[in-house]
């Protein structure tokens, strides 16, 4: 009864956190805001110079703006849609970013208006391949060559960056037989690659899926960060990355492009109150919706619609399954290190010394990409990561072990002994119980801790609960909900392994 | 039953056993007794294993078991040991303390076990307490489990360590009690106690360890009413010394004086017997030739019969004195008698002794 007003009592206050901030940010609009424009707005890109732009972290934007307009404050982020939120929360004044992905995201956005202009000089588009696979490379180009050539590729972009919210997916008869071909994506990026109903889509999406139909091998989806994208093609975790990739001397040192297949300009978007009436083109005024409106919408757009809730179901599976086995692994991994720490053999206990030392001082995430992309490339990321969390978990519980265990008397050891157990039996009857009774608590403390470091594995391009939060946020521009629903649901998983522990601990000891 | 011969034990380089020889029979009660840090316990566990002797050897019944071959674990299924620190299994209730043995190691059913284990403990007067936990219980009744736990395994003889050294006052006698009942069975048992009036009544032979060696072996009256060996006779009588050395006539008698004054308060010696002791003291140092070179004085008491002696060395090559004419010495002591030691004359004066 207890735990039930408990968790409940967990939900509301869950649900005012996430409600005040969305209620104070609508008020917030009509308010006053943090730099007041000039008399006629901003109505050009020189308008920005001495305010705050945002814009997408170490991009061809990023570097021409900071070059070329010292007096431009710069503001980075990882994905667009968190540019947008800036800007709606008017932490900066502007926000940078390709044409494609601005267009799609101000249709969504109330009260944000595009400049008319933009300094960045036009960006290629292309296909990555590692340098090994120039084979498939030429064939790629030989296939955009088509498309051109048969004048295909205009309508097919035109499609998606103008009636993105239409647009379907074409009905194509994929081959299914053959090698497939890895394609590394960030199905984060809308109108580029996307979740649409639980598919991927978007203009490179169809691109790739043509791709298949032309060199009549079927296509197998990589998903992963877009930080991890370049380099998955020279480790070998997928033969080509698409995502809106843009054409850099920098990255073509490492890796191949294929021909350009879309020319990418700069846009930048700024809140219409700001702007200068000129260029404001009749995007009407937010819509007001008293707090239970916005929740009621909120949820719907978030969960709801397009099945978003399969996301969140299947990244939570995910979840689990790393950290439980991970748990599992590590806590046998752990009383493993913890016999050799407790080993009468000097070599052994400094084996199992630096072992520790080395797993508590190296931060998890350094180590899984280590894992991922340096020692185990050639396995799949999943598995990986649990056996990267598990000797990470291992290296913590093997010193509470060590602890508890010589924390019983040593009289216990010599009672059982002197009433005939084998120092093997002594251990397991008597010391083990009380051991497991002290350890308890603290081990439920770092299994916890566990399981919310799980949601890094997003990094090595795992579709954990917090990816799944990712991809409907890239989609609905929404902060609050879906990380709503992943704190909630990080915390039920971790309620819930403790529970299972706390019956199992009842049962030995 | 067991034979120990030429037991040795040395941790690093300290002896603490030098050389051990001792036979227990059947159905005997050794007290084990002595000073502290001479190797009782040590010993204790060097039957048992629990300490690897460094020599010598030890039979049971006519198995050695120092070669190394036997199973340790199965001796000591046959040898219950009681420590000092109960060390009862914590985890475990009372009954469960008593049911893990046979269960796990012996193959009895749990049934029968607890059978068994609710016979020990009305034995040992804890079966109104068999569901409760270690922590729950006093050290008397901790003591007392670990008794029945021990008897659980139908042990051939129960080592005891020092069973009640760790106990409140108040409860060494329901541990003592228990140890009493169990000797009057006939269970064999070895005993190391500082409880000098159970050891003497409850034990078959009292074994006084000195030195790392058995120093005097022999039945309570002979250890504690005739012992043979002077350093026997220290220990069962408690005897405390007070020593003082003469080197001039011009000696510093308040020195001495302040220094005898606090050893009397230290054991609680009487008003009476102090300034008796004084008077003594100074009629004897007149007569003493303390111009020929250094001379020793003893002051004894001992605390088990309250009888309280004198011993003086002459300087090297001094003459022994007349003191019969003495009166105060005659009036005061029992007895006045002096021997040759080695080149030097000792008196030893008995001071009278009321009897309580």
């Amino acid at each position: 009864m207890n735990k039930c007003f408990h968790i409940a009592a967990t939900l509301v206050a869950f649900l005012l956190l996430s409600v005040i901030p969305a209620s104070a940010a609508g008020a917030a609009e009509s308010a006053a805001t943090t730099t007041q424009p000039g008399a006629t707005g901003i109505a050009r890109f020189d308008d920005l110079r001495g305010r705050v732009l945002a814009v997408p972290s170490s991009t061809v934007q990023d570097i021409y703006v900071e070059e070329h307009y010292p007096d431009i404050k710069l503001d980075r982020f990882d994905t667009e849609a968190d540019m947008m939120l800036s800007l709606q929360q008017e932490k900066c004044d502007g926000a940078i970013m390709d044409d494609v992905i601005c267009y799609a995201l101000v249709r969504k956005t109330e009260g944000v208006t595009i400049l008319p202009d933009s300094p960045v000089p036009p960006c290629q588009m292309g296909v990555v391949f590692g340098k090994h696979n120039a084979e498939l490379c030429e064939q790629f180009n030989a296939f955009i060559r088509q498309l051109k050539e048969k004048g295909e590729l205009e309508p097919i972009m035109e499609r998606w960056i103008k009636h993105f919210d239409t647009a379907e997916m074409p009905d194509l008869p994929l081959p299914t037989k053959g090698e497939p071909v890895r394609v590394a994506m960030e199905p984060c990026t809308e109108p580029i690659v996307f979740i649409k109903n639980e598919k991927i889509a978007g203009f490179d999406a169809e691109l790739i899926q043509r791709f298949s139909v032309y060199i009549n091998r079927p296509v197998e989806i990589v998903e992963m960060e877009y930080d991890s994208l370049i380099a998955s093609t020279t480790t070998g975790k997928a033969d080509m990355a698409a995502s809106g990739i843009l054409i850099t001397d920098e990255r073509a040192e490492s890796v191949l492009f294929s021909d350009p297949y879309y020319d990418s300009h700069s846009r930048v978007a700024v809140l219409t109150k700001n702007a200068h009436p000129s260029i404001i083109t009749g995007n009407e005024g937010p819509q007001i919706l008293g707090i239970w409106g916005s929740i009621k919408r909120s949820f719907y757009r978030n969960i709801i619609e397009e099945r978003r809730y399969m996301l969140l179901w299947d990244g939570l599976k995910v979840t689990v399954h790393i950290s439980f086995f991970s748990a599992l692994l590590g806590t046998i991994l752990g009383a493993f290190i913890c016999y050799l720490r407790m080993s009468k053999v000097t070599v052994l206990r400094n084996i199992a010394k630096v072992y520790i030392d080395v797993m508590r001082g190296t931060p998890v995430l350094v180590l899984l990409m280590m894992m991922c992309y340096v020692a185990f490339t050639q396995f799949d990321n999943t598995p990986v990561a649990i056996i990267t969390f598990a000797m990470n978990f291992a290296a913590y519980v093997s010193e509470m072990f060590r602890t508890s265990i010589s924390s019983i008397d040593k009289g216990q050891t010599e009672a059982g002994i002197a009433l005939g157990f084998s120092p093997v039996r002594t251990f397991c009857y008597i010391v083990l119980p009380q051991a497991v009774r002290r350890v308890l608590p603290v081990y439920k403390g770092e299994l916890i801790s566990l399981i919310k470091n799980t949601s890094i594995v997003g990094y090595v391009a795992v579709a954990d609960l917090t990816r799944a939060s990712y991809i409907i946020r890239g989609r609905t521009f929404d902060p609050f909900f879906p990380l709503l629903m992943v704190a909630l649901m990080y915390f039920l998983i971790a309620w819930l392994f403790t529970y299972i522990l706390d019956r199992i601990g009842r049962k030995i000891c | 039953m067991i034979q120990i011969k030429h037991l040795q034990k040395s941790f690093d380089n300290l002896d603490v056993l030098r050389d051990v020889n001792l036979n227990i029979k059947q159905g005997e009660v050794i007290s084990i007794i002595g000073p502290s840090g001479t190797g009782k316990s040590t010993f204790l566990r060097c039957l048992n294993l629990l300490e690897q002797p460094t020599g010598g050897s030890i039979v049971i019944d006519g198995e050695e078991v120092l070669n190394g071959k036997v199973n340790a674990s199965k001796l000591r299924q046959k040898m219950g040991m009681v420590f000092q620190s109960f060390n009862l299994f914590n985890h475990l209730s009372v009954l469960d303390n008593v049911c893990i043995g046979p269960v796990k190691l012996l193959g009895k059913s749990r049934k029968e076990a607890e059978a068994k284990a609710m016979e020990l403990l009305k034995l040992v007067g804890m079966a109104e307490k068999a569901s409760a936990m270690p922590d729950e219980l006093s050290g008397g009744q901790k003591q007392r489990t670990a008794i029945a736990r021990c008897l659980s395994m139908d042990p051939e003889i129960i080592l005891f360590d020092e069973p009640t050294s760790a106990l409140d006052p108040t409860m060494v006698s329901e541990v003592l009690s228990v140890i009493r009942a169990l000797a009057r069975q006939g269970m064999t048992m070895a005993i190391v106690t500082h409880e000098m009036s159970f050891a003497r009544d409850v034990s078959t032979r009292v074994v006084y360890m000195d030195e790392g060696i058995i120093y005097e072996v022999g039945t309570p009256e002979e250890i504690f009413e005739h012992p043979k060996r002077e350093r026997t006779r220290v220990f069962v009588n408690r005897i405390r010394d007070f020593h003082f050395e003469f080197h001039s006539p011009d000696y510093d008698r308040f020195l001495l004086k302040s220094e005898w004054q606090a050893y009397c308060n230290k054991y609680f010696l009487t008003r009476e017997s102090m300034r008796k002791a004084q008077l003594i003291g100074n009629a004897l140092f007149r007569h003493m030739p303390l111009d020929r070179g250094t001379l020793d004085f003893y002051f004894r008491y001992s605390e088990q019969t309250r009888e309280m002696s004198m011993e003086v060395l002459l300087p090297i090559g001094a003459e022994p004195i007349d003191l019969d004419e003495n009166k105060i010495l005659n009036e005061l002591c029992s007895s006045v008698e002096f021997n040759h030691e080695a080149d030097r004359v000792k008196y030893r004066l008995r001071m009278k002794h009321k009897n309580r």
